[in-house]
């Protein structure tokens, strides 16, 4: 693919899909940010080998499974809970699943906007400052198992309310 | 929908509360169902997701700003410079660039705050360290016409033409754009992290702390690392870190890490001290493979601790208490010949700190060197598997570099934890599915002791080889209290034993084995133990399990069960990843049911002497099925050649067409590619 501007743009709007796809298999925020950057940087080199008549999302996980099969082989410690075989298993899942970019993007907004302010500040605490579940136990003072409850509840009601509005649009579509 | 278990799964997975035996778990989910999997995807997906709507949310102001610069004229570059910034967003990098026009030298604050000595200034000083308080940037012309324009929070002095240098900027924190005149001479940008060397471009230059902090400050950033940004706007950089040098060109950007957080790579060697000199130390480590030495530079900066005979109790990550040998400062002139040390060493070859070990505790007659290691905090009994108790891992898996691994002390069997293994390397598969979790307090793995690989069973004669059919000798010699040593003891090589050998669980007097020795333990009369037998479960019924014990499996034993009858299962938490910090892991029992039992676990049985489980642990690995009960062979070839680990996940689906197989768990071969036109 020569066209470099095109290139970016693709890789910008599949770039949190990309991280999702990384985040799934690496937990360890350090290793999974260095994975992502190296995959940035294989795909931004191998920009010419791209087949634009391809989806690009699956071509660039493509790339990132290999980046972490290759540094699970070359280093025991790299932090990652999976075997090969589950980590082509969610490769496959994502690609089975891709996402569908802005409106699902706007359906998270909506639905976040429905969520009470308190759902809203843990989520924030969680993911805005980036806290561990047991950090945001220490913050709102609650238990561990509270927060991490109560962070569980919030997230599958957002993904029921993501699903619901999705399906909506698709309906209004027709 | 998936199973709602299957997403409490994920949820403590992705938030990082899954225990290393629930990671597996979920691990074999989603290879096995692909609904599991696809669900595992979406739930990613949304947690990728808020991630990324916060954070955006957070940031959008930037992104507004750059918008509005574009929107106003202020740049003169319009889809490609947007583009190009784009690129710098990606990562993590985003502000807009600005045009600045020469002024006079040395450097003239075109706009914003900026404060020097303490004062606000218009003008700065080469050499002058000075900040951009505030929020806002502060648009510099620098002496040789260049443009900075340096974010609020930036710390920075810039430096006049030297030699081929025309102009540097050094950045202690925060960053900022950069538009460099095209003119003779080098324009550098040096930080904490790496130098940027450019000649003539437009690019920016960002130090984020490496990990979120409170603080903006350099004092946070070196606290935590930082993170080195740099995006090429137009023409190209050079970014050099540590050795590596990258050339980036228009619209490149990347990240880079600087080495504070950390520090240089380093190993730590295990061994005994063969020599100390004044400048360096010789450690000779015996391992599988032989004997190799090695000599290590010591200087003032090498620190020495020494395992003291004192144990202190601390708060484990969740409150748990934990124990570890208490260490106490040493110098250089504490280290002796022959006294065992893990030494943590660059990659030149220096070491930074030096654990000297405590001496081996004396057995039988004190053949030690004197340093009788006190019990404490769960004596190990024979299989290792009281409840509570910690499996021990092979290898020091999750140990921080630089510590060694000191927590619980066991001091029988002369297998103490808190003895770094960095010798040993670890084996394929160690750790992980497939590794066998030790058993018996002590088989031989100690610093320069081949560790045996065979699991001996309760009863059983020979290594592998249980007896279990035998009735033990109730009340023997009481020795069960102590676990045997296997693989010999080597304190005691060259001494005669003092006791007559003991036949482990063998009815037959002068069936001694004198090749054992056999650990002092007092021949008084003691309760009979409960026995552990370890070996495979085969059949699980309501009243009863049979368990296939010995290395070949060559022998069934049946245990009662009943309501009474405890099950817990093996595991490892993951504790301190996700924040930074590798993730540790840390052995845990979980509390199980007997309807966790299934056949093909590889298990432990704590049993009385007529039969009846009282406890029974589930092993983290699956048992190697016996040639023909599956895709599994045997661990140990019919030849007898060398042992190879299973093959993990060996009924799992093939892999897709084009993609190749994984590869075995833990073994050498190559891991699978995914063949999507991508090359590595």
């Amino acid at each position: 693919m020569a066209d470099r501007d095109a290139f970016l743009m693709l890789l910008l709007k599949n770039e949190a899909d990309l991280r999702a796809f990384i985040g799934s298999l690496i937990r360890d925020r350090d290793a999974r940010e260095d994975v992502f950057q190296e995959v940035a940087l294989a795909l931004w080199q191998q920009a010419e080998r791209y087949d634009p008549s391809r989806p690009f999302g699956a071509w660039a996980r493509g790339v990132a499974a290999n980046k972490i099969l290759q540094r699970r082989h070359q280093d025991k410690r790299f932090p990652i809970a999976f075997p090969p075989e589950t980590i082509l298993a969610v490769l496959d899942a994502f690609d089975r699943t891709e996402a569908e970019g802005p409106s699902r993007l706007e359906a998270l907004r909506h639905c976040l906007a429905q969520l009470p302010e308190k759902a809203r500040q843990l989520l924030a605490l969680r993911y805005e400052q980036g806290l561990a579940v047991k950090e945001v136990a220490e913050r709102t003072r609650h238990t561990l198992d509270a927060a991490y409850q109560a962070l569980c509840r919030i997230r599958l009601a957002l993904a029921d309310c993501i699903r619901r509005r999705l399906a909506a649009q698709q309906e209004g579509a027709r | 929908m998936s199973d709602p278990r299957d997403h409490a799964l994920f949820a403590r997975y992705l938030d990082g509360l899954a225990t290393e035996a629930e990671g597996a778990e979920l691990g074999r989910r989603l290879a096995a169902d692909p609904a599991c999997a696809r669900a595992f995807a979406e739930a990613s997906r949304l947690d990728a997701s808020l991630g990324a709507h916060f954070r955006q949310e957070k940031g959008q102001s930037d992104v507004r700003a750059v918008l509005q610069r574009i929107q106003a004229g202020r740049t003169r570059r319009r889809i490609a410079l947007f583009a190009a910034t784009a690129a710098a967003a990606l990562l993590i990098v985003l502000t807009p660039a600005l045009w600045l026009r020469p002024a006079a030298p040395p450097v003239e604050v075109l706009a914003g705050n900026v404060v020097a000595d303490g004062a606000e200034v218009t003008r700065i000083a080469y050499g002058v360290r000075f900040i951009v308080p505030g929020s806002g940037q502060a648009p510099l012309t620098l002496g040789d016409g260049s443009g900075a324009s340096l974010d609020g929070g930036t710390a920075a002095a810039i430096h006049g033409p030297s030699g081929p240098l025309r102009q540097a900027v050094e950045l202690f924190s925060g960053g900022g754009d950069f538009r460099v005149l095209k003119d003779t001479g080098r324009f550098e940008v040096r930080t904490p992290v790496g130098l940027v060397t450019v000649l003539g471009t437009e690019f920016t230059v960002r130090l984020r702390p490496r990990k979120p902090t409170d603080g903006r400050g350099d004092e946070a950033m070196r606290a935590k690392g930082m993170l080195l940004a740099v995006a090429v706007l137009t023409g190209a950089v050079q970014v050099q870190v540590g050795e590596r040098a990258v050339v980036l060109g228009v619209g490149q950007s990347q990240v880079f890490a600087g080495d504070e957080e950390r520090g240089p790579r380093t190993s730590r060697i295990g061994g005994e001290l063969a020599a100390v000199g004044a400048d360096s130390i010789t450690i000779v480590q015996r391992g599988e493979r032989g004997e190799t030495t090695k000599t290590l530079a010591v200087d003032a900066q090498t620190k020495v601790v020494i395992e003291s005979d004192q144990t202190e109790q601390v708060k484990g990550e969740r409150g748990e208490p934990t124990y570890r040998v208490k260490l106490v400062d040493g110098t250089l002139g504490d280290l002796k010949v022959g006294r065992r040390v893990t030494v943590t060493c660059t990659e030149d070859g220096k070491a930074t700190l030096i654990v000297l070990h405590r001496a081996k505790p004396r057995r039988e007659g004190g053949e030690g060197e004197g340093e009788r290691t006190p019990r404490v905090e769960k004596p190990r009994r024979e299989g290792g598997d009281r409840e509570g108790e910690k499996p021990r891992r092979e290898g020091g898996e999750g140990d921080r570099e630089g510590e060694p691994r000191r927590e619980k002390v066991r001091t029988e069997g002369g297998d103490r934890e808190g003895e770094a293994r960095p010798d040993k390397p670890r084996r394929e598969g160690g750790d992980r599915e497939g590794e066998k979790p030790r058993r018996e307090g002590g088989e031989g793995d100690r610093e320069g002791e081949p560790r045996r690989e065979k699991v001996r069973t309760e009863g059983g004669d020979r290594e592998g080889e249980a007896r279990p059919d035998k009735p033990r000798r109730e009340g023997g010699e009481g020795e069960r209290e102590k676990p045997r040593r296997e693989g010999g003891d080597s304190e005691g090589e060259g001494k005669p034993r003092v006791e007559k050998p003991r036949r482990e669980g063998g009815d037959s007097e002068g069936e001694a084995r004198p090749d054992k020795p056999r650990r002092e333990g007092g021949e008084g009369e003691r309760a009979p133990k409960p026995r552990v037998t370890p070996g495979i479960l085969v059949g699980v019924k309501a009243d009863s399990i049979v368990v296939r014990v010995g290395e070949r499996g060559e022998q069934t034993l049946t245990f009662a069960v009943d309501a009474a009858t405890e099950v817990a299962i093996e595991g490892v938490r993951l504790e301190g990843g996700g924040e930074g910090a590798d993730p540790i892991k840390r052995p845990a029992l979980i509390k199980g049911s007997l309807g966790d039992l299934k056949a093909g676990q590889r298990v432990s049985v704590q049993a009385t002497a007529d039969g009846k489980a009282l406890k029974i642990f589930i092993h983290r690995s699956q048992a190697p099925k016996r040639e023909g009960e599956g895709e599994r062979k045997h661990f140990r070839p019919p030849d007898g050649g060398e042992r190879k680990p299973p093959r993990e996940g060996g009924d799992r689906k093939p892999p897709r067409e084009g993609e190749a197989k994984p590869p075995r768990e833990g073994g050498d071969a190559k891991p699978p590619v995914v063949d999507r036109g991508a090359e590595f």
